[in-house]
């Protein structure tokens, strides 16, 4: 079987493209206003609900990074999903009732919609649509330029010349978009949930691979790192104790602002499926962390006992233990849930910018949306599509530089914004538009500047904790809000 | 509960404050992790071990600080059902055993750096096995209270009625151009 592994691999990815394939014209069907398109008709059930929640949160980077940053830094990034347990479920107390009966009651389909109900001010869903378009552009750039170069190793083992980056960016994009811009949200979320379930069978099938490829299992990891140095088999790895604790503080709150994951409170049939939603989610993300976690410290182990060749890159360390350890069969599941990961984060990116271009900024400028809002969507999509191809590839470091600062600028202009703001009757609007745009100069202007934080210290938690800081505190100051009479009840919710 | 937002600003405070101190502190210098001396891709932490050992009274207070911030959001989005006493009650019974999952995973980092043979416990050193098992499995009592509490904390029968009287009143939006 091994000398057919290359097409074993290729005719795994084939399956999982064609599924989307199919998806993307059953949700056609199902697709016939804008409201269809952005929030699947407020009709989503639990279960989708949730592996759509974890599954867009688990992005390329989880299944790519996550094992690379573990290579690299021993346990530090392990906070990053051991916060997960408690950040979903303040998630849920935080947003998941209020999104949801917001977005019924003002019939709101973006975030960026609900923000401006919220606040009353079309100030601040403005630049609550800003804030999003700039990170969706990075972060879709960053997945579409690592679904490429995945696609560019799964076709080296079978074609005879190499297939060029381009080449395989505008295939996967062309794959991504189909579905995206048949079926809006309804293909993505039903794709998320294939994408979904096959990322835990795969995590949880490497697991067993995991403990079986080194010695003594998990106790024959930790004694290899540890005796070559103790910090990285510490709670705190390599970053540090500060460091570490930065990236606990940006990753657990940080959940209650990224648009991608809670837009998805606003599609759910009715706020009771919250209720079984988060255990489904909780389950499901720690299942697919278990890939992180193992890969990672097996490969370290490995390369430390000379069992295995020193990685050229960090981040080569999922599919170098796929190519030397895992069967053909489960590298070809595990290539298709690498492709779940990237697509689902990359679709939910797709949907949210595409409304924030049709609806938010159009909103938030004349007062109204387009008209044949439903068809410039699916325009929108392609050129959102087409604009971070071209970004991924042709500029350098920026889209790096975009996609590295995604989280920390979502959760630093959101968290304050949505998630404090839809539970708290004081918060103003200047307090909300202050916090957006002190987030994205904080982050900007520490990437830009490549000013380091001492003790490594992560940019997108000192930007967190400023625009809290001048939320609370400007909200305090300023006179208390007028409320609409409807958003005062959802906020008594 | 109205005081919430007050003590998250008050934490927060408590937080800036921990994080000057340790940064302005004049007699400390942080070492940093280095290239690993064989393995260019990984890194060790090397000297700073011993560093984060010494300085592990601010990370622990940092650490409880940043939790707190957690449970005080908690408690904010519960909203008014969740000023019931027996539901703070529970949420301080519960972030008892995240903190103290917490705590234990920071003291025991010091006996971990001077030990020369570290015990291993469920394949992991002592205080990460205390992240794995305690710091990251603890918080499923949240999950549970939102769960098994969610008729009586999260969305009431009297939410249920307000929400459907709050849809029956609603005016028909015409901005949405949906």
């Amino acid at each position: 079987m091994e000398e057919y592994r290359a097409w074993i691999i290729l005719g795994c990815v084939a399956a999982f493209f064609a599924m989307c394939i199919a998806v993307g014209l059953w949700a056609m069907r199902k697709t016939k206003s804008a409201s269809d398109f952005f929030m699947a008709g407020r009709d989503l059930g639990f279960i989708v609900t949730a592996v759509a929640v974890f599954s867009s949160t688990m992005s390329g980077f989880g299944f790519v990074g996550g094992p690379g940053l573990v290579y690299q830094m021993g346990m530090s990034s392990a906070w990053m999903i051991v916060c997960t347990g408690l950040s979903y479920t303040v998630c849920f107390f935080l947003l998941a009732k209020r999104l949801r009966i917001l977005a019924e009651v003002r019939e709101s389909i973006s975030l960026p919609d609900a923000v401006q109900a919220r606040y009353g001010s079309r100030l601040a869903g403005f630049l609550t649509a800003v804030a999003i378009l700039l990170g969706v552009l990075g972060y879709l750039g960053t997945q579409i330029l690592a679904m490429a170069t995945v696609m560019q190793q799964v076709l080296a083992g079978v074609l005879p010349v190499e297939m060029s980056l381009p080449v395989c960016a505008f295939i996967s994009v062309g794959l991504l978009v189909f579905y995206c811009v048949t079926g809006g949200i309804i293909a993505s979320v039903y794709t998320d949930l294939a994408q979904g379930l096959i990322m835990m069978i795969a995590a949880l099938l490497v697991f067993f691979a995991v403990i079986a490829s080194v010695e003594g299992g998990f106790a024959g990891m930790s004694e290899t790192i540890l005796q070559d140095d103790k910090g990285a088999m510490s709670p705190w790895g390599t970053k540090g104790m500060f460091g570490a604790l930065s990236w606990y503080f940006v990753f657990s709150l940080g959940i209650a602002g990224q648009p991608h994951v809670i837009t998805k409170f606003m599609m759910s049939r009715k706020v009771e499926d919250a209720r079984y939603t988060l255990p489904v989610t909780v389950f499901g993300f720690a299942t697919t962390a278990l890939l992180w976690l193992g890969i990672g410290l097996a490969m370290r182990a490995l390369v430390l006992q000379g069992k295995h060749p020193s990685l050229e890159q960090a981040d080569g360390a999922a599919a170098a233990f796929l190519q030397s350890y895992a069967h053909p069969l489960l590298a070809g599941v595990v290539f298709a849930g690498l492709f779940a990961a990237i697509m689902s984060t990359a679709d939910s990116f797709l949907n949210i910018g595409a409304a924030a271009i049709v609806h938010d900024i159009p909103r938030a400028i004349r007062k109204r949306s387009l008209k044949h809002e439903l068809f410039w969507a699916r325009v929108a999509t392609v050129a959102i599509a087409c604009v971070a191809t071209v970004f991924a590839l042709y500029s350098g470091d920026l889209v790096a530089l975009l996609g590295a600062f995604g989280w920390g600028t979502f959760a630093a202009a959101l968290v304050p914004t949505v998630a404090i703001g839809f539970n708290w009757k004081r918060a103003t609007p200047t307090a909300a538009c202050v916090a957006i745009a002190s987030s994205l100069i904080i982050n900007f202007g520490l990437k830009v500047s490549g000013v380091e934080v001492p003790y490594s210290i992560d940019s997108g938690a000192i930007a967190l904790l400023v625009s809290l800081t001048l939320f609370l505190t400007i909200s305090f100051l300023s006179p208390p809000p007028k409320l609409d009479s409807d958003i005062e009840a959802v906020l008594d919710f | 509960m109205t005081k919430l937002p007050a003590i998250l600003l008050a934490t927060l405070a408590a937080l800036w404050g921990v994080l000057l101190y340790t940064v302005f502190s004049p007699d400390e210098h942080y070492p940093g992790a280095a290239t690993h001396p064989e393995q260019s891709e990984m890194h060790v932490a090397g000297a700073a071990a011993a560093f984060d050992a010494e300085m592990i009274v601010p990370g622990a207070i940092a650490g409880v600080l940043v939790i707190a911030v957690y449970l005080l959001c908690l408690l904010l989005g519960a909203g008014k059902n969740g000023a019931s006493l027996t539901f703070v009650g529970v949420v301080a019974a519960s972030s008892c055993l995240v903190v103290g999952s917490f705590l234990a995973m920071t003291f025991s980092f010091d006996d971990y750096v001077g030990d020369p043979s570290p015990q291993l416990v469920g394949g992991f050193p002592i205080p990460t096995a205390w992240m794995v098992f305690g710091v990251w499995m603890s918080p499923v009592v949240f999950l549970a209270v939102y769960v098994a509490g969610f008729r009586r904390w999260v969305m009431t029968e009297d939410d249920r009625k307000r929400l459907e009287a709050l849809i029956a009143a609603r005016q028909p939006c015409s901005e949405t151009g949906s």
